[in-house]
């Protein structure tokens, strides 16, 4: 089970938070209480429970005109100050009614406030909830809000088991209304305490830019996740409300005076509430964090149908008016109350979290005050109908409400599946959508015209692209004019399309630019005679061959090389052996280059390739890098991947030889020498697996399968990270088979170096070595994301890892909750080692089937780590720590460190041990 | 100002990962850092730093302490594992203010010739300085931003 966040907002803040949403929870409990009593007491006296389907359609009406007024109102201003506004009004209106039911005797103002009652609710959760989600984070949330629900199930409890005595004391139910307009001042006075508390989070939302669309419905729609929402707190709301129905139905039956009836209603809602916070207070926050989201989306209706098939069952056997029946009924009513709060709440409000920032309050204010009301309107039309055919009393209504719940489990199911996928869709906070360049027909045409003229070459390369696209008649003469201006910058591109679009005049334009005095355009013309082919006089390129300018030779030589004629191409090879043997590295690194624009390359001079790859001066190296063809040379090329100046050259020079370059990258796998190597020869192995990644062909990727657990733990970790996003790796089951393997050895590791520190932990003058194991539980956390990345993706773990390393709670919370939908079976276990929050002790409980053995004392830990006898830590740094923290904290305890002579690395250890011995 | 070495290694790695700009290097690479560090004592009133020195060396307090002044004017103390001069290594200026010991301090002195081969040598100290600096960086914008406020 995960651990409970350790109120990670920090502690006393949250708390804070907690505590005054619950009260506003709680003064919404009362208030609901405290006008449900009066109003369907009178409602029902006067009424009868046949016209409450009509006032579900009316609370469609009132839902609908409040949210468009709430969602508007949200656009513009703090959803606190709104908040407050309308609890002003509720307040002034339930004094309004009091004054015409009690002084006026005006009865039907009841049936207005049974109207108002099922939009209250909701509308009092989109502030509690908007507010919950500006303040606290979704782990947080998952654990506490139950918490704040608990308020409201208290405070309608409370104002439940009130009801009666305050009846007996105020002496007409009427009488209530007034105390319910005074908690509405309450709940005005708690919310505006929080926005002075917390004004930086509960601030009004920033004005959009202007190039950024309002959120419509529209816009939500599209959304699939958020229809899921809706979808799945409609069906929510209709069987709610037929449960609802159908317990006023049965009691309006059984009670028949005014009296009774508020009575029962005061009972009842004592009841309810008081299992519900017997369930919020005891159960529902352990339950959430130990079954996640899927429980919390589910249980409500999966539960609540079981006790509709009963009710259904009862029914049948032994009639609609036996008490069993209303028994079960007014069961199933508490049970779907109790779990609605206790799970469902909570877990929409986490699923929230899961819509994109922009549109997250627009959703809630949509769903819950304009989707709900519909809702309950659509279930008051269905109750019309069938009171007026076959009547509520018989099994339709109980057979439809199981209907409705089924495909109510359904929709959750559907809901959860997409949570993950949207979480990760969130992390990302914005996307980023490229503009697309279209050319607008003839009206772009001045613009273009405009960019033409620019002395910026870029726009000029824009204009040009958008002429092409346009297919333009001028684009030629534009061409050949800028050609016409020899512009370095420009020249290349310019001649190339121009060979492209009009040949004959390239060929012109290709023989001034030979002739150019400055290099840059004569280098320029020699990159595009190789576009126009014979066309061109070639006896200018081959004198070019001798050019002053570097760039001008080197280019020359390509376009011979490139040539049939063995008398030029020999011209070449002579001119790139002399480079080559030049006691100048300027002249050497020149040859390299032109050697590099040639190939093939067994159509030139080997043995002078190899002088260049063993040259001195790592730029010559670099340029003859690039003539390279492996496997002739793979040897030579995996050794310069040691040297930072030509590890670049080299890599590329082992992709570019592909399936060829395998066999000997497979062999340097093979000859790591030490599981403690570093320096340089991990890094070569690390350009190793790079160069298997970038060739991405199916050998490539079963090399680095092959070494995936490679006893190297840097070597290793590099290996996955470069395997895990090759799709040639043949399955998923192979993925799964290395990802399992690597994380059990992971975790392992992992619950050795907790233990090590828990046992250190109290030692004085151990923190060099805690350090050093922190160090090394950093390296494990690192293999387990890219363990994790094999079975995952790397994309998506690389993206909730980054976020996890946010110093935002709130961020790093979202990226927690991708993690804890996403991971499935055993992998779970890793949440332990990657939550950056939990304490020692909390990482060995979530991982606790790795741990292994009796409890061993500190200064076993150290001479265990200083040893380290079998190399089983494998890091001589951390074996130093621990002969340091013995020497200082267990002078008595003797170690045997003669082996580490013979270790790679072990110098460090050695030096400490003599270094402290001659103290 | 004397210098006989008295730190072992695994010590100056344990002062190195207190100063800021080294505390994401991992210790086995540090080690490479500490080997390079020179110990420098400096009796107290003894100068360490004078403003306007043109100087290419950061200094980390191993023990003791030193004060950090423009004149008369204390700026702030400093003890140990505490680091100055360290922006003279990456990019030099003369010094902006003076240090001296207050009382009989160990420093342990880092140049710039060493350190920039080991830049060169060791990616992860490379990383590890480009983390701290854009870390002061944030730190300065969210500044701005809450004094923007």
């Amino acid at each position: 089970m995960p651990p409970v966040p350790n109120e990670r907002t920090n502690g006393v803040s949250v708390r804070r938070r907690v505590i005054l949403l619950s009260s506003q929870a709680f003064a919404l409990g009362l208030l609901v209480a405290w006008i449900t009593i009066p109003a369907n007491a009178i409602f029902l006296d006067v009424y009868g429970s046949g016209v409450l389907p009509f006032t579900y359609v009316g609370a469609a009406g009132v839902g609908v005109t409040v949210t468009i007024g709430l969602s508007r109102a949200l656009r513009r201003r703090a959803m606190t100050a709104v908040a407050a506004q309308l609890l002003s009004v509720l307040s002034t209106l339930l004094v309004g009614a009091w004054v015409l039911l009690a002084r006026l005797e005006v009865e039907w103002v009841s049936i207005a406030l049974v109207v108002l009652l099922p939009v209250t609710v909701p509308v009092g959760f989109v502030f509690i909830v908007g507010q919950a989600g500006m303040l606290l984070d979704v782990r947080t949330m998952k654990a506490l809000y139950p918490r704040v629900i608990a308020g409201f199930a208290l405070g309608f409890a409370l104002g439940g088991i009130a009801g009666s005595p305050m009846l007996s004391l105020l002496g007409r139910a009427e009488h209530l209304l007034l105390v319910a307009a005074a908690v509405a001042l309450v709940f005005l006075g708690l919310v505006v305490l929080t926005a002075r508390s917390f004004p930086n989070e509960l601030a009004a939302p920033e004005e959009p830019a202007h190039d950024v669309d309002p959120v419509t419905l529209r816009t939500l729609l599209s959304n699939r996740f958020v229809v899921l929402i809706l979808a799945f707190q409609m069906l929510s709301a209709v069987e709610s409300q037929w449960l609802d129905f159908l317990v006023y139905d049965r009691a309006g039956q059984r009670y028949d005076n005014t009296g009774d009836l508020a009575r029962f209603v005061g009972r009842f809602a004592a009841i309810a509430y008081g299992a519900d916070i017997l369930f919020l207070a005891l159960a529902s926050g352990v339950l959430l964090r130990k079954f996640g989201l899927r429980y919390g989306l589910t249980a409500n209706p999966a539960v609540v149908l079981a006790l509709v098939v009963s009710t259904v069952t009862a029914t049948a056997v032994s009639g609609s008016g036996a008490t069993v029946v209303f028994v079960l009924i007014v069961a199933t009513r508490v049970s779907d109350l109790v779990l609605s709060d206790g799970s469902t709440r909570a877990s929409v409000g986490a699923a929230y979290q899961a819509v994109p920032l922009r549109e997250r309050l627009a959703a809630q204010a949509n769903v819950e005050s304009l989707a709900v009301p519909i809702a309950i309107g659509l279930s008051g039309v269905v109750l019309v109908i069938i009171r007026a055919t076959v009547g509520t009393d018989g099994l339709l209504l109980p057979v439809l409400t199981s209907l409705v719940l089924v495909a109510w489990i359904i929709c959750a199911l559907i809901a959860y599946r997409h949570y993950g996928a949207n979480l990760l869709i969130n992390l990302r906070q914005r996307a980023i959508q490229p503009a697309d360049l279209s050319a607008g027909g003839q009206e772009s045409y001045p613009i273009v015209e405009r960019l033409l003229s620019s002395s910026t070459s870029s726009d000029v390369r824009l204009a040009l692209t958008v002429l092409e696209e346009m297919k333009h008649a001028d684009l030629a003469d534009h061409l050949d004019r800028i050609a016409g201006e020899h512009r370095d910058d420009l020249h290349a591109y310019v001649l190339e399309r121009l060979s492209l679009v009009a040949p004959e005049r390239a060929v012109i334009a290709v023989g001034v630019g030979l002739a150019h005095p400055r290099p840059a355009i004569r280098a320029a013309a020699l990159s595009a005679f190789a576009h126009l082919g014979e066309r061109s006089n070639a006896s200018q390129v081959i004198g070019l061959l001798h050019d002053p300018s570097k760039e001008v030779r080197v280019a020359a030589a390509r376009v011979v090389a490139d040539r049939d004629s063995r008398d030029e191409r020999q011209a070449v090879i002579g001119l790139i052996r002399e480079l080559t043997e030049s006691s100048s590295a300027e002249d050497r690194s020149l040859g390299a280059q032109m050697l590099a624009g040639l190939r093939p390359l067994d159509r030139f001079d080997a043995a002078s390739l190899d002088r260049l790859l063993d040259d001195d001066d790592p730029a010559v190296v670099q340029h003859a890098l690039g003539s390279v063809v492996v496997p002739a040379h793979v040897d030579t090329v995996i050794a310069l991947l040691a040297r930072r100046a030509t590890a670049t050259a080299a890599l590329e020079a082992l992709v570019r030889g592909g399936e060829g370059s395998l066999a000997s990258i497979d062999a340097s796998f093979l000859r790591c020498p030490s599981v403690v190597a570093r320096g340089d020869t991990v890094r070569v192995l690390e350009l190793c697996a790079r160069a298997c990644r970038n060739i991405g062909s199916r050998g490539a990727a079963e090399v680095l399968a092959r070494w995936a657990t490679h006893e190297n733990r840097h070597v290793g970790l590099s290996v996955v990270a470069a395997l895990a996003p090759m799709e040639s790796l043949p399955t998923a089951d192979r993925r799964h088979h290395i990802s399992r393997s690597l994380l059990d050895g992971e975790l392992t590791r992992a619950a050795r170096i907790l233990r090590a520190s828990l046992a250190l932990g109290n030692v004085e003058r151990a923190a060099p070595v805690i350090t050093a194991l922190t160090e090394e539980f950093n390296v494990v956390r690192q293999r387990v994301l890219a363990a994790l990345s094999l079975r995952y993706g790397p994309e998506a773990i690389s993206r909730a890892s980054f976020q996890l390393a946010q110093r935002d709670p709130r961020i790093q919370a979202v990226a927690f909750e991708w993690f804890d939908v996403t991971l499935s079976g055993s992998d779970r276990l890793t949440m332990g080692i990657l939550d950056p929050d939990l304490s020692v002790e909390q990482r060995l409980r979530s991982i606790g089937r790795y741990v292994e053995g009796l409890l061993v004392p500190p200064q076993e830990w150290l001479r265990e780590m200083a040893e380290d006898i079998d190399g089983s830590w494998a890091q001589p740094w951390l074996s130093a720590c621990a002969v340091a923290a013995a020497s200082s904290s267990f002078p008595e305890l003797r170690l045997d460190l003669d082996h580490w002579s013979s270790r790679t690395g072990g110098e460090i250890v050695l030096e400490t041990e003599h270094g402290l011995r001659a103290r | 100002m004397s210098g006989t070495a008295e730190f072992l290694t695994i010590e100056r790695v344990a002062v190195l990962q207190r100063v800021d700009l080294f505390s994401t290097v991992p210790g086995p690479v540090l080690v490479g850092v500490a080997r390079v560090l020179e110990e420098v004592r400096f009796a107290s009133g003894q100068p360490v730093i004078v403003r306007g020195a043109l100087e290419d060396w950061l200094f980390v307090v191993a023990s003791g302490s030193v004060r950090v002044h423009i004149g008369d004017q204390t700026l702030s103390e400093r003890g140990p594992g505490s680091v100055f001069g360290e922006l003279a290594i990456l990019s030099p200026a003369p010094r902006s203010a003076s240090v001296t010991a207050s009382e009989p301090s160990m420093l342990l002195r880092l140049r710039r010739q060493p350190f920039e081969e080991l830049l060169h040598d060791r990616a992860e100290i490379g990383r590890a300085v480009i983390i701290g600096l854009a870390r002061r960086l944030q730190e300065l914008a969210d500044r701005d931003a809450a004094g923007a406020k």
